[in-house]
């Protein structure tokens, strides 16, 4: 039995490398899927484009990679293409090196005329010069599904809410887990530990006893209500701050900036930062200005500098790295991943499970470049229900109904990143009550007014974070709606009874017109 | 002297109908909709003691503005007193209209939601209610009615229930559930009991069923706002005020200019541009915090600052131009559950700068003209 910990990409892309090669496996996870680093992305599909002059070893990786994923995950993809654009003519140096740099890597590129540039984006362009390459999108929550549903046919198990806290290393060999979920503590068996734990791999690793130095750093993206644009786009000149947007679904995000920080967990993002941000957009989208904001979000990159020694994140390399803590006097049997990008999990996890396989002794070939990751065949002797549930639409902004809502399992998070109720316009200021009714009738056991107090304050710090132009006016109605429509309490609740306070009946006379 | 009052909130709506009643010439021009569609239409008064203004002045202003809605057809109670709002809170008001549930002293009560209404109270709602009344509500679904379909807003619910057929589906309805409830307890029903003929219905299915109906509210778009807004804005049309519809974009020289060129003389403004909220503070996306009209920067947000504050930012009286609701700055009726005091206390500050005090000053011809009443 295979322990992985962590129910990000790497974890997942682990897992399903282990069941395709019949090995058992659990994954446990401290939060939800995708609650770390893999759900706080801009939700590019590297190229490679962006890597070609400062990482090649990322660059080749990514590139492979993205053809893999276009085969095997079709349903989670969104092949929209991408631009590189100069604005200035002052980064020609690099973009000699960068042309120097795809063709060497094989990454087809091709200069797109000035004048179809804005028709083919979507937007008008501070463009002096422009080349299509090919990034796309990734659907991140929906690739995690897919994934985790995949991993669960072939017989592996995803546990959440579930968190490491002993390792059993008796004798210098990895022989067991300690491990804490909401039914308490539990043993579990295991040959092989693999920490996939993303910014919290040290923590994981301190676990294991061979405590890992990760250089985190995290990101700054911000989210615009509808797909502004049709394609990625990337400033064309070193990697720097403010010079990626991505149409996810519904919304266009922009991306990113490279901040050290200590803690895992991603932090609040400041107001500052979000302002700069919005700012440096403009040199690539001049009309980004007038787009509408309707939050921002941090995530958390678990960069390896191994033994180099650089302040500067953006000097890290984005490549990824397998340790077998044997080989650094740990125990056998333990395995860390860190480093590495979304766009490269896959192969991530190949080489993961490479090494685990020889360390058990019995080699398999890798198949997840080839076995296709298919959404579930609906079971077809099912009868079609002529009723179809509850038909009332619960979130307007996304058009989410009551069945949609009710057919969720998990936690109410779970619920918003499987149905996207709540992540609209409005951020769940008319939806989220409604929402958590529902869940409140499902689990019984579930407070109603701390449930709406979490869920309210978790979507709120995202949308105060950018509370400017339009959204500001978006964040005063939520307000509004909260305090003065619905009575919520304006601290933290807690209990029911004190939300309502009754007004003292004697100290006013009543009076009638 | 000629006035002009820009915004068709409450505080808008307010200003101008004071200003009518004391003969002043007044015109209201406004960009958006205003925000009586928000709110169900009550008017809460927060902490007295936390109030600018004496008991005195405060019961006048109170009485002046319930006697206002009164001749509009919109009858209110006043004092102290709570209501329920569609999560089973109860909130604590001072002046309702009579069609939401509101009393000093909350009961038990018989609550109807609607299926396919997704703001009905439900049952996971009760037990608050139970904590705060220390009653047990006898709560029913009613089914949704026929020829529903997932397009049906609240308002297309109230314009349902406005018409026969709406009415007797409910009725109907109620009748067969009305020997289980205990008799006395009050019912509550969705605030969608018609968009026109609310006091007709609820009076009728009283009646009917030998007990006290009312409404508690519902998220916005919010029935018992818009109601007040159709009649208020019909009692300024019918009394002669201008309703134009038109943004402004500056005030210069004592004349008022819109975006389409129009433009004309104004001795006095007053901005009801409703702060953040109603679109007259800016917050730029560089920051800057600006009032809409005279581009005035009122602060500038950033990491020190925060974001506490910045909901009280405001104006105040700037020559001939003063603030009222919440474009006036230093209040937070959010926090402070104080909307409706911030709107009388704000436009009578107002009016009171630019040289009317409408506590002193007779009014002029007709309605409420005796001093004090």
């Amino acid at each position: 039995m295979v322990i992985v910990v962590g129910a990000g990409a790497t974890g997942l892309g682990i897992a399903w490398d282990l069941v395709l090669r019949g090995i058992r496996v659990t994954v446990i996870e401290q939060g939800e899927v995708g609650s770390g680093t893999s759900g706080r992305f801009h939700g590019l599909l590297h190229s490679g484009a962006r890597y070609a002059v400062t990482d090649p070893v990322a660059a080749e990786d990514c590139w492979h990679e993205n053809q893999v994923l276009k085969r095997i995950a079709a349903a989670a993809i969104d092949d929209t293409g991408g631009y590189f654009v100069q604005t200035h003519e002052s980064d020609e140096a690099y973009r000699i090196r960068w042309e120097q740099g795809m063709r060497q890597m094989g990454i087809p590129y091709r200069a797109e005329a000035l004048g179809t540039l804005s028709r083919a984006t979507g937007e008008s362009l501070a463009a002096f010069r422009a080349f299509y390459v090919p990034d796309a999108v990734l659907e991140g929550f929906r690739l995690l599904q897919l994934l985790q549903q995949n991993i669960r046919l072939l017989g592996g198990d995803v546990l959440v809410h579930t968190r490491l806290a002993g390792v059993n290393t008796h004798g210098g060999t990895v022989r067991g887990v300690l491990v804490e979920g909401p039914d308490g503590q539990r043993e579990m068996a295991a040959d092989v530990l693999i920490n996939a734990a993303g910014p919290w791999a040290q923590n994981v690793s301190a676990l294991i006893g061979d405590k890992l130095s990760l250089q985190l750093s995290y990101g700054l993206m911000l989210i615009f209500a509808q797909r502004r644009i049709k394609t990625v786009v990337n400033r064309l000149r070193e990697p720097g701050d403010g010079d990626i947007i991505v149409p996810h679904r519904e919304v266009a995000i922009l991306g990113t900036t490279d901040i050290a920080v200590d803690e895992p967990d991603a932090p609040q993002p400041p107001i500052d930062d979000v302002i700069k941000l919005w700012q440096l957009g403009k040199d690539m989208v001049p009309g980004i200005e007038n787009w509408r904001v309707l939050r921002a979000f941090t995530g958390v990159r678990p960069l390896y500098a191994g033994t180099a020694n650089t302040s500067d994140p953006r000097q890290v390399s984005r490549d990824f790295k397998v340790i077998d803590h044997k080989t650094r006097q740990g125990p056998e049997g333990a395995f860390s991943v860190v480093g590495g990008k979304w766009t490269t999990f896959r192969l991530m996890a190949e080489h993961c499970v490479d090494d685990v396989c020889r360390y058990l002794g019995a080699y398999t070939p890798c198949r997840t470049d080839r076995v296709p990751l298919r959404p579930p065949q609906p079971d077809l002797h099912q009868p079609i229900s002529p009723e179809p549930g509850d038909q009332t639409i619960y979130c307007e902004c996304e058009s989410v109904k009551g069945h949609q809502l009710q057919a969720m399992d998990g936690s109410l998070d779970n619920w918003r990143t499987g149905t996207w109720f709540s992540m609209g316009p409005c951020q769940g200021t008319v939806c989220a009550h409604r929402a958590v009714t529902l869940y409140c009738q499902k689990n019984p056991g579930e407070d109603y007014a701390s449930q709406l107090r979490h869920f309210r304050h978790e979507r709120e710090k995202g949308m105060q974070a950018a509370a400017l132009g339009i959204n500001a006016r978006q964040w005063a109605l939520q307000k509004a709606v909260r305090f003065q429509t619905l009575g919520e309490s304006w601290d933290e609740p807690k209990g029911v009874a004190d939300i309502a306070t009754r007004p003292e009946k004697d100290s006013e006379e009543e009076y009638r017109t | 002297m000629s006035w002009t009052v820009i915004g068709r909130g409450p505080a808008g709506l307010l200003a101008a109908s004071l200003l009518n009643m004391h003969g002043e010439e007044c015109r209201l021009v406004a960009a958006h909709e205003g925000t009586m569609a928000l709110w169900s239409g009550v008017m809460d008064r927060g902490d007295p003691e936390l109030l600018p203004l004496n008991a005195e002045e405060w019961q006048t202003l109170w009485t002046l503005l319930s006697r206002l809605w009164g001749s509009m057809g919109i009858e209110t109670r006043l004092g102290p007193a709570l209501t329920l709002s569609c999560t089973g809170s109860l909130k604590a008001t001072f002046l309702c209209p009579t069609w939401q549930y509101c009393t000093p002293d909350p009961g038990p009560l018989w609550i109807v939601a609607f299926e396919g209404l997704p703001d009905s109270l439900q049952d996971i709602h009760l037990s608050a209610i139970e904590a705060a009344t220390g009653h047990s509500p006898f709560w029913q679904r009613l089914p949704r009615p026929p020829g529903w379909d997932d397009s049906w807003t609240a308002v297309r619910w109230a314009s349902f229930i406005d018409q026969t057929e709406g009415k007797f589906w409910l009725k109907t309805l109620l009748q067969d559930l009305n020997p289980r409830v205990p008799a006395g307890w009050p019912l509550l029903l969705p605030q969608v009991i018609g968009r026109i003929r609310t006091g007709e219905i609820l009076r009728e299915i009283g009646r009917d069923l030998r007990r006290p109906v009312f409404e508690y509210p519902l998220v916005m778009p919010s029935l018992g706002g818009m109601r007040i807004r159709d009649l208020w804005q019909a009692w300024l049309r019918n009394r002669g005020v201008p309703l134009i519809s038109g943004s402004v974009t500056e005030y210069l020289k004592h004349r008022i200019h819109l975006d389409d060129g129009r433009s004309w003389g104004a001795d006095h403004v007053l901005m009801a541009t409703g702060g953040i909220l109603g679109g007259g503070i800016k917050v730029l996306p560089n920051g800057v915090v600006e009032e809409a009209i005279t581009h005035r920067a009122l602060g500038q947000i950033t990491a020190e600052t925060g974001w506490g504050p910045v909901f009280r930012w405001g104006s105040e009286a700037n020559g001939s131009l003063s603030a009222c609701g919440r474009q006036r700055s230093g209040w937070d009726p959010d926090r402070d559950r104080n909307g409706g005091a911030m709107i009388l206390a704000t436009v009578y500050q107002a009016l009171r700068e630019q040289g009317l005090n409408i506590l002193t000053v007779p009014r002029k011809g007709g309605l409420m003209s005796h001093a004090g009443f």
